[in-house]
């Protein structure tokens, strides 16, 4: 008999685990359904929450983090934005975090401007070619960026150091 | 009746309890483990339109097994190619792949200091498959991460298709649209001419037949030499492929002359259609050749013979 309840009692145990696992599960999807649903919530340029990435086109997700690097530009935010450039690239253009800062101050105007010209994708590998204009002359010049994405919110970007 | 019925049924509940219980409880695990599994989302990766084990062609698969394998192969090509640890890439292709485009090192050297002449990085697309061969177009182009496209207006490519072939769970790699060599011994003759094809070689997009020629006469004997069209075709179910990039002055031989060429066609590895034969359609034998224009319709005027002949494949 007590063999009997103590199985019984294993039993009850587990559902109840189950039970607290569909609950999370329910409540975890809510809550993404209640993102998605709240346009507030979907303004990506706000939040990079890896919820809001994940509604998000392919194109957009590129997008906003170009956006946020030349955010971090504007924002005079050099060292965040130095950091998002690929190593490699770093090395060769910017050694040094003052090099990549004395080029940005000379090359973009203090608001920029962003008109997208091309999106391309090869393989894992994103193009995009965008027009910058300084609001105050509207003098603008044509630049391309490389960008690539490891996973939301993790990717690195170069451009044409020019 | 209605209480025998309401009896029957507590007895049956009296003596099944516990099992009506554990099927009870069973089920009820069942609903609620399908239903946490149906629900649950994993780990989350960016969703992206590329797809590289998809075929352009047709959109099959490449088996899910084979896609890591696959990438690591090319990756391992690609980094040899790049570090040029020339013997290294050149053990990976097959000994077909070997054979047919670099017989020895020395020529496979020059085409990796070609193809990777600075630091290059790729992309892969599957393109076709048949059967256990995954043809993948391989992109190859510098690292334009590292570049940032500095001093380039566009991304400049070089594309190749990569060819995999799975035998006995191994995976074969040959490079530049090469797929094979079939043996494919098939001869023509007549009183003029000896045609004997030895070989097929087959890349993605065409097929090269190797065919050794004999002139058996003392006249030379024309077959092709651009001057009139369907020359030399290759003859499918539905249609005929005139022949493609021949060479200089064409295919002729001189008198009692013996001589190897490769006749090329376009035909795709991955498409339906099926070669029967290899229609000479314009063959000219001549008592005199100069290859001049200026003489040709004299020279066709006084033939000794002109007429067609098909080798099946």
């Amino acid at each position: 008999m007590k063999k009997k309840n103590r199985i019984l009692l294993l039993i009850v145990i587990f559902i109840i685990i189950l039970l607290i696992l569909m609950a999370v599960v329910t409540i975890k999807n809510e809550n993404e359904k209640n993102i998605a649903n709240n346009p507030k919530e979907t303004t990506y340029f706000e939040d990079s929450s890896v919820n809001k990435l994940d509604q998000m086109t392919e194109r957009d997700r590129i997008i906003f983090y170009f956006s946020k690097y030349i955010d971090n530009i504007e924002n005079g935010d050099f060292e965040t934005a130095y950091n998002m450039l690929y190593d490699e690239f770093k090395n060769t253009y910017f050694d040094t975090l003052e090099k990549f800062e004395s080029y940005v101050k000379e090359k973009y105007p203090e608001i920029i401007s962003v008109e997208y010209i091309s999106f391309e994708r090869e393989g894992r590998y994103y193009i995009i070619s965008v027009k910058i204009t300084d609001i105050s002359t509207d003098e603008s010049f044509e630049q391309k960026f490389i960008l690539r994405e490891y996973d939301y919110d993790n990717f690195v970007l170069s451009f044409q150091a020019e | 009746m209605y209480t025998d019925f309401r009896l029957k049924l507590r007895d049956f509940y009296k003596r099944n309890k516990s099992k009506i219980v554990i099927i009870l409880l069973i089920w009820f695990v069942i609903i609620v483990i399908n239903f946490i599994l149906k629900n649950y989302k994993g780990p989350q990766i960016p969703k992206t339109s590329y797809e590289p084990h998809t075929a352009i062609m047709d959109n099959s698969e490449v088996p899910k097994k084979d896609q890591e394998p696959i990438e690591k192969l090319i990756d391992e090509y690609i980094s040899y190619g790049n570090n040029k640890e020339y013997e290294k890439a050149y053990n990976m292709l097959n000994d077909e792949c070997k054979k047919e485009l670099y017989p020895t090192i020395e020529d496979f050297k020059k085409y990796i200091d070609k193809v990777f002449d600075s630091k290059k990085t790729y992309t892969i697309q599957n393109y076709s498959n048949v059967d256990n061969t995954y043809i993948y177009e391989v992109n190859i182009f510098e690292d334009i991460l590292a570049t940032g496209l500095t001093g380039k207006e566009d991304l400049v490519l070089y594309s190749e298709k990569f060819v995999i072939t799975k035998q006995n769970n191994n995976l074969s790699l040959s490079i530049r649209n090469f797929v094979g060599n079939t043996e494919n011994h098939q001869i023509y003759e007549d009183d003029f001419i000896k045609v004997e094809i030895t070989d097929v070689v087959q890349s993605y997009e065409n097929q090269k037949y190797k065919v050794k020629l004999t002139n058996r006469t003392e006249n030379t004997i024309v077959l092709a030499d651009k001057t009139e069209k369907y020359e030399i075709m290759l003859e499918l179910d539905n249609e005929n492929r005139s022949i493609q990039n021949l060479k200089d002055r064409g295919i002729y031989l001189n008198p009692y002359e013996s001589k190897e060429v490769e006749l090329e066609f376009v035909k795709f590895f991955d498409e339906s259609e099926t070669a029967h034969s290899i229609i000479f359609n314009a063959v000219r034998v001549l008592k005199s050749y100069s290859g001049l224009i200026s003489k040709r319709q004299e020279e066709i005027d006084s033939a000794v013979k002109r007429y067609s002949f098909k080798v099946q494949l």
